[in-house]
């Protein structure tokens, strides 16, 4: 079917428009700053909404992009911006919308300055979905970049970073990721005049050329990956964020690096890139193990998600790196459900600990025995969290996993073991929070949380439910 | 009927007939304000674009001034800079109460000046021009109230740098002429096509460039900018920030292109060393300033020096670069220069960084106009400057500067760690101060200045228009 309403450019536009008018929303006491609120959330749902009307459109079991739209940017030197769409793209927009929605909506009662939180963040949502959508090296770049500014403001702003020198070092060091991409888009570009990303992983270039273009574009991808050497300014800050939208804005920044290996990693390794990846799998498989285990031991259940998140971004990651031809498609359908565990996992935290704040408690443990309905979701996000099969991460991670053991032994049983090690500390923070021998009966009952926040976490119940049976459950005749 | 010769000097002579109608109404009308000598100023500047516009081409004395497109471009790009930045200085003229026909005169003689550096076809004018432009500045600082020594040593070491640059400029066109036997262009073109280059003739044409760098604030001859840049008037500071740049810029092309070109390969170590120095300089000092002024000033100096290093190149395609990030580059300054105007609190306008504190909390809109801009400066996508630095990098690429390039990417870093400090100070800090309130003209600017800056990335041809074609007129 035709492309007649420009529906990927839309689909980007959309969220700076959302920015502007949340820019103008009128937000005082009267309006307990909900307009702007709202605003940000009916963004996020009407961009769902296209994004569910362009999985009918397209046909999801053809190779390739789809619904590819040109527009000529620049004529000296000549420079066109492509978008394009497959199944992976799309699902990865969507589960960041979703995310965005989830971790919104947790946030509306914020007593923060809204205004400004909608707006970078809907500045950021429209950046990351301009990636996923961009099909050609300008554009992607562009993206690339262009989210660092809106993520620096909302950890600046709502991060509550104690250190701000490591917010400093966070934004100069993933703007160095971005320069050395940015040396290496215009290397591309004078080797050959063609943009389409399809056309540079098939780019025949010269040997000391490849050292350097692979070389500058592995380093700006892994700059967005906490992996060593890259992992200390991406933890020290993602770790310590407590507000759920920034939290979860701050880990889509990894997905980033992911996606970009989707889309430059060669058709045919080159005997430079392949030498890279051994170096990066071997690395990738430490820094996996070593987070995993600081993970067990940390209290902070801060850290532990974003371990989580390391973790399974680096699993990812290597499920990319051994190029396995159906295992994207794996890594899409986990990731949507990971995304959205991720997002809900965090606004049930928010809710835990403003609980233990109220209540003056220094430690959590106990705290969902008198909140049914909040240890009933709390409970059922961390089981699927762990692979339990109450989503699609449960299938996909199998195939995932058997395709990683498969590829290399050794590589994949470490991986399996780092989930296993997260899986138990994942697990056995339920049950300190669920253990009823540690709560407290003279202190004064934790409220639970409302009936219609507890019906919209149900739609995200049934959303993963339903992802489970079949990942493409939304696409009529998939 | 042969059209009169003088046409061709209308757009110059209606800027400089604006000065007699300016002292007549200084003198003679009881009734004045601000914004009396602003109109003034503001009518002389359209009329002379008009006639800038329709006698573009037309060429009384072609040994001494040559108009063309490209002259016009420039002219025109000057002129509506002024323009608005006129509007902008009348509003802090009305906020302190100040006499403004001194500003408003000083300027004009100072577009006149520029005007004519941009059209000249002689050295002997470029002399001139370059020593009269150092008594106008000096005059224009001196429009500070304040005679303190802080205020007062800037100004002075200014006085005594540009009679020595001016000596050396005089110098350096003396020895052209005693080698040459002619300051003309054309002349010294031909002269060079030769081959008959000597020591003598080397050092007088790095004289002359020295000297026109010098008034361009390029590293080395840059301290004097930042100098007088944080004690001079706003409306003085933003005007010699801004406005020259596009004049020294076209002059010291036309003289590279059209007459130095012949020695394009001693030129261009030189010329890359003062570019290279300015923007390791400017990202480094900008670093250790507290002064918003005195930072953007050293920011300028970097963002001068990329400019220059694409011009070095010496071809086409590094003018076509140079020019796309100068004119990139002007547009988010003359943005953080309307924001400093909305940066005030008791009557004051604020310099320190530490005076703007939070301002972000109160001013919102302000600050968010603050934070494109600097992005914009920083060269980041999606906003207007990424054009600059493409068009830079790609240019680079082409030339096969790597390391050059690596320089100017280690720099932007050193950069935007500067901008970074602002940021926080503007955002993430408290707000200790009652903040006044902004004027609605400044928001209008601003809002202006927004829109090319955002529309111009996403469609360039609407900045770019032609522009391509006009400049390689220069040829």
């Amino acid at each position: 079917m035709s492309n007649i309403l420009s529906l990927l450019s839309t689909i980007i536009i959309l969220p700076f428009i959302g920015m502007i008018f949340a820019l103008m929303a009128k937000d005082d006491e009267e309006t307990s700053n909900h307009n702007v609120y709202n605003v940000g959330i009916f963004t996020v749902i009407v961009n769902l909404v296209l994004i569910w009307r362009v999985f009918w459109i397209i046909n999801t079991s053809a190779p390739g992009l789809q619904l590819t739209e040109t527009f000529s940017w620049l004529e000296t030197p000549k420079i066109e911006i492509i978008f394009g769409i497959d199944v992976f793209s799309l699902l990865m927009i969507a589960a960041v919308h979703l995310a965005f929605l989830i971790a919104m909506t947790g946030v509306r009662n914020s007593p923060e300055q809204p205004k400004s939180m909608m707006v970078f963040a809907l500045m950021f949502l429209g950046s990351m979905t301009g990636l996923f959508i961009a099909a050609d090296i300008f554009s992607f770049y562009i993206f690339f970049e262009a989210m660092l500014l809106p993520l620096y403001m909302l950890i600046g702003k709502f991060g509550d970073i104690k250190k701000p020198v490591s917010l400093y070092r966070f934004f100069l060091y993933n703007l160095l990721g971005a320069v050395i991409m940015f040396v290496a888009v215009i290397m591309i570009f004078n080797i050959q005049s063609g943009m389409e990303l399809s056309k540079v992983r098939a780019l025949p270039m010269q040997e000391t050329l490849q050292y350097f273009i692979w070389g500058a574009v592995f380093v700006s991808f892994l700059s967005r990956i906490p992996i060593w050497p890259f992992h200390y300014w991406i933890s020290a800050v993602a770790s310590g964020v407590k507000n759920p939208l920034v939290f979860v804005a701050v880990n889509l920044l990894p997905l980033t690096g992911v996606y970009g290996f989707v889309r430059f990693l060669p058709e045919v390794l080159p005997e430079v890139a392949s030498f890279y990846i051994l170096i990066l799998e071997v690395i990738s498989v430490i820094t996996m193990l070593f987070i995993a285990l600081i993970a067990l031991i940390n209290k902070d259940f801060q850290y532990k998600m974003f371990a989580y998140v390391t973790v399974y971004y680096i699993m990812y990651l290597l499920g990319v790196l051994s190029r396995a031809d159906l295992i994207l498609y794996n890594i899409g359908f986990s990731c949507f459900s990971f995304l959205i565990i991720v997002s809900a996992l965090e606004v049930m935290s928010q809710y835990i600990y403003i609980r233990q704040e109220n209540q003056g408690t220094s430690t959590p443990e106990g705290l969902l025995c008198k909140t049914p309905r909040l240890s009933f979701l709390y409970s059922f996000f961390i089981l699927a969290a762990v692979g339990l099969p109450l989503s699609s991460l449960f299938m996909n991670n199998f195939l995932l996993l058997a395709d990683l053991l498969s590829f290399n032994l050794r590589m994949g049983l470490m991986v399996v073991f780092s989930l296993i090690l997260l899986a138990g500390t994942l697990l056995g923070s339920l049950y300190r929070l669920r253990d009823a021998s540690k709560y407290d009966a003279e202190q004064t009952e934790a409220e639970d949380i409302s009936p219609t926040l507890f019906a919209l976490s149900l739609l995200v119940v049934f959303i993963l439910l339903m992802s489970f049976i079949r990942p493409l459950w939304f696409v009529v005749g998939e | 009927m042969e059209t009169p010769k003088w046409l061709s000097l209308l757009p110059e002579a209606l800027l400089l007939l604006s000065l007699p109608i300016m002292l007549i109404v200084k003198y003679f009308r009881e009734s004045q304000t601000a914004k009396t000598f602003y109109t003034l100023a503001k009518v002389f500047l359209v009329l002379s674009l008009v006639s800038g516009l329709i006698f573009y081409d037309f060429n009384g004395y072609p040994h001494w001034l040559m108009n063309n497109q490209y002259t016009i471009l420039f002219k025109l790009i000057i002129g509506l800079l002024s323009m608005a930045w006129f509007f902008l200085s009348l509003k802090w003229f009305l906020n302190k109460d100040e006499d403004s026909a001194a500003f408003y005169a000083l300027s004009m003689v100072s577009l006149t000046l520029l005007f004519l550096l941009i059209s000249a076809q002689n050295l002997i004018l470029v002399g001139t021009i370059g020593v009269m432009l150092m008594g106008c500045n000096f005059l224009m600082l001196r429009l500070n109230p304040k005679t303190d020594e802080e205020t007062f040593l800037p100004r002075r070491r200014y006085l005594v740098f540009s009679l020595f640059f001016a000596a050396v400029l005089i110098l350096g066109c003396v020895m052209l002429y005693q080698e040459v036997g002619s300051l003309s262009y054309e002349y010294i073109s031909a002269f060079l096509a030769k081959g008959q280059i000597n020591a003598k003739l080397l050092a007088a044409i790095v004289c002359i460039i020295a000297s026109l760098l010098y008034l361009a604030a390029l590293a080395p001859f840059h301290f004097w900018m930042t100098d007088v840049i944080g004690t001079a008037i706003l409306p003085v500071g933003g005007f010699l920030s801004i406005i020259p740049a596009f004049a020294f810029f076209g002059c010291l092309a036309d003289l590279l292109f059209n007459v130095f070109m012949p020695l394009k390969a001693s030129l261009q170590p030189l010329l890359t060393g003062f570019a290279v120095l300015s923007v390791v300089l400017g990202a480094l000092s900008a670093n250790n300033e507290n002064n918003i002024r005195r930072l953007f000033s050293y920011a300028g100096l970097y963002n001068l020096g990329l400019v220059y290093l694409c011009l070095v190149g010496l071809n086409d395609n590094s003018l076509l670069s140079a020019f796309v990030y100068l004119l990139v580059y002007i547009l988010s300054l003359s943005g953080i220069y309307t924001v400093f105007f909305g940066f005030k609190a008791k009557g004051d306008y604020l310099t320190d960084l530490p005076d703007i504190s939070g301002i972000a909390a109160d001013k919102p809109y302000i600050s968010a106009a603050f934070l494109v801009f600097m992005i914009s400066l920083i060269g980041s996508p999606p906003l207007l400057g990424f054009l600059g630095i493409l068009s830079l990098a790609n240019n680079l690429v082409l030339q096969g500067s790597y390391i050059l390039l690596a320089v100017v990417l280690v720099s932007l870093l050193l950069v935007a760690n500067a901008y970074l400090r602002v940021i926080q100070t503007v955002y993430f800090e408290d707000c200790n101060e009652e903040f006044d309130r902004v004027d609605n003209g400044i928001y209008i600017c601003l809002f202006i200045n927004l829109i090319i800056v955002i529309v111009s990335l996403l469609n360039p041809g609407y900045l770019l228009h032609d522009a391509e074609k006009i400049l390689f007129t220069i040829f």
